[in-house]
């Protein structure tokens, strides 16, 4: 395995009793990458980010993230990564900056270290004015932000966004993929990102289609669209699933 | 490992902080529950029907009996000829208790002696049977005869008939402490988990370095102390309000509550490990530890006059040897060597759960 890579798959499977979710699936992501997976519900990008980030183990195949094996280093894996799910996850009965404070806790961060992280996300996401505030008591598009904030308290090489804009809106969106470019341009935070709003893979240095388990293709968006002449990732997603679809039937 | 659970107990205390209704609740339901107990006592025992056997049929053992037929306690329900005629009648419910006057009890008194009056008292109903007990010894105190100017005292010697051991308020007290903390313990602990499954929040613990063991014991301790404040709570109520003594070292009972109380926690971790939902885990939390340890620990009904086969269940019910423990250490003041098959007993159901919920917990951490 090359330990260029953030993310590198080989084979990867996962079953649950007869019902293949995710179907040997290969594929690398290089350090500093924007990487997106593009899927309809039920595609399979939860449960390979659940396999990548060591919560799920896989069927079958094996995988590294950040050089450390997904089936054996575990513990490694989740020291250096960041995740943000697509449930908002943080407790909402807890303030901001009591939420930081404890999964920066998590992470061994404390006393003066722990303040100056919260204090550098704070100003970087731009929430201060939240930091008092319930969790649950902020706006939705707010409390993505406060989601990243504390997702990345602890300087992860390797960032897992797991649908992290959905049910947001669009201007709220469009903030929060420029913060995301920042992150992987200013630090070099590689970027592992579900999505489907299709649009989104737009922002993405490479993008991988997801359909039913399986990888059907796998570039970038400007290559996507050039080699099945499309005008927008839209639509070279459904020419893709069609084409898969319609070889299935023939 | 040590600050990974200070971490996650410090959030543990936050959220508790957050909800002062459900602490409110903790510990004045139980407070609650403790003085409608009493509340029934006070309404239940007034012209408690009893029988009685005459073998003397005095003027004096007519004196006895009118004095607790006129008594608010008690109702002389009719006259019976033997032993076996009273037991039928206590079984059958209709009287709840009776007394015998010994057919030498007049002559006796002649002789200035202080001639012994038998009271049978059907233990089954221990609330009333231990109010019927002190009636009869304050209604047979303030009997008094004259022979010569010298006054009569009466021995009373009550036979608890199925309920040997009953105590009364003393009994029951400790056992409704050891219900409520394995309530309280068991169903928090499993909804604590249960509301992190529901809310996606379990989801996010699991990708931090947290790891399992660090995360249930950090859950866990928070708990067991509120727990603890709980049960000191109840108990000084206890012995406020009831007056129910306590003989012996508080220490001891306070080592071997925290034994109690990982078996309590122990099947709240894994009733969690079932349940996805805080409702599932209230309601299981229930079922499983209230309904078990009021009905089979002997907290109400003894476990001697169980059948069989639910004295063999009661072995396994950890309620009960936490009442043995803490009915001996209050009312009986016995020490620890006394108690070790009690607290083998806890450890050992400790571990086996835990063992089990562990076992779960990992295989549900990584499907
Ligand atoms: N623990 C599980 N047991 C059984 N089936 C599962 C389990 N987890 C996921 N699945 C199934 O695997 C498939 C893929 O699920 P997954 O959550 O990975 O999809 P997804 O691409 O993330 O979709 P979504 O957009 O809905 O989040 C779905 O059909 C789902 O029902
Ligand atoms: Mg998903």
């Amino acid at each position: 395995m090359n330990h260029d890579y953030a993310v590198d798959v080989e084979d990867l499977t996962k079953r649950f009793g007869r019902f293949t979710a995710v179907d040997h699936i290969d594929f690398s992501v290089r350090r500093g990458e924007i990487f997106g997976f593009l899927g309809a519900n039920g595609a399979g990008k939860t449960t390979t980010i659940r396999m990548l980030c060591g919560i799920l183990l896989p069927s079958d195949g094996k995988g590294s993230v950040a050089g450390y094996s997904i089936m054996t280093q575990s513990e490694r894996i989740k020291q250096v990564i960041g995740y943000m799910s697509q449930r908002f996850s943080l407790y909402s009965d807890l303030t901001v900056r009591e939420n930081m404070e404890f999964f920066g806790g998590t992470y061994g961060l404390k006393n003066q270290k722990l303040k100056n992280r919260i204090e550098r996300v704070t100003d970087l996401y731009g929430i201060g004015d939240f930091l008092d505030q319930l969790t649950g008591d902020i706006p939705l598009g707010w409390k993505q932000r406060v989601g990243l904030a504390s997702a990345t308290l602890h300087d992860p090489q390797i960032l897992f966004l797991d649908e992290p804009t959905s049910g947001v809106d669009p201007s709220a969106r469009r903030q929060f993929w420029q913060t995301i470019y920042q992150l992987a341009r200013g630090s070099g935070t590689t970027i592992f990102v579900t999505t489907h709003y299709l649009e989104e893979a737009e922002y993405c240095d490479r993008a991988a289609i997801m359909h039913k388990g399986t990888i059907l293709d796998l570039d970038t968006p400007a290559s996507l669209k050039s080699r099945y002449s499309k005008s927008n990732m839209e639509d070279v997603f459904v020419h893709v699933i069609r084409e898969h679809e319609g070889e299935l039937t023939v | 490992m040590i600050s990974g659970i200070w971490t996650i107990a410090k959030k543990e205390g936050l959220h508790i902080r957050r909800d002062p209704r459900s602490i409110a609740m903790m510990f004045l339901l139980p407070l609650l529950m403790m003085m409608l107990y009493g509340y029934a006592i006070n309404m239940d025992v007034k012209n408690v029907k009893i029988g009685v056997i005459d073998h003397d049929w005095s003027p004096e053992s007519r004196e006895v009996v009118s004095r607790f037929d006129g008594s608010e306690f008690f109702s002389v329900h009719r006259y019976y000829p033997s032993r076996d005629e009273v037991r039928k009648a206590i079984e059958s419910g209709a009287i709840k208790g009776a007394l015998i006057i010994p057919a030498d009890f007049s002559v006796r008194i002649g002789r200035g002696k202080n001639p012994p009056i038998q009271a049978i008292i059907d233990g089954s109903d221990s609330n009333t049977g231990k109010i019927m007990q002190a009636g009869m010894q304050q209604i047979l105190g303030s009997v008094v005869f004259g022979a010569g100017n010298l006054p009569v005292l009466f021995t009373v010697e009550p036979r608890v008939w199925y309920n040997p051991d009953m105590e009364g308020v003393n009994f029951i007290v400790p056992g409704l402490v050891a219900v409520f903390l394995m309530m309280i313990a068991t169903i928090l602990t499993s909804i604590t988990i249960a509301r992190e499954k529901e809310t996606g929040t379990m989801t996010q613990l699991r990708l931090s370095p947290a790891g399992p063991a660090q995360i249930i014991i950090g859950k866990v301790l928070p708990y067991t102390f509120l727990a603890f404040m709980v049960g000191s709570l109840m108990l000084v109520f206890a012995l406020l309000y009831y007056r129910v003594p306590f003989y012996g070292s508080p220490w001891l009972l306070a080592g071997l509550s925290i034994a109690f109380l990982l078996a309590s926690l122990s099947i709240g971790l894994l009733a969690s490990t079932v349940a996805n939902s805080q409702q599932v885990a209230m309601a299981g939390g229930l079922l499983g530890t209230m309904l078990p340890s009021i009905i089979l620990s002997g907290f109400i009904f003894p476990i001697r006059s169980m059948p069989q086969v639910l004295q063999w269940v009661s072995t396994v019910i950890p309620a009960k040897y936490f009442l043995e423990i803490i009915r001996g250490i209050m009312l009986k003041d016995i020490g620890i060597q006394y108690l070790l098959g009690q607290l083998f007993a806890l450890l050992l159901f400790t571990l086996i759960v835990l063992a089990i919920s562990t076992i779960r917990f990992r295989r549900q951490m990584r499907i």
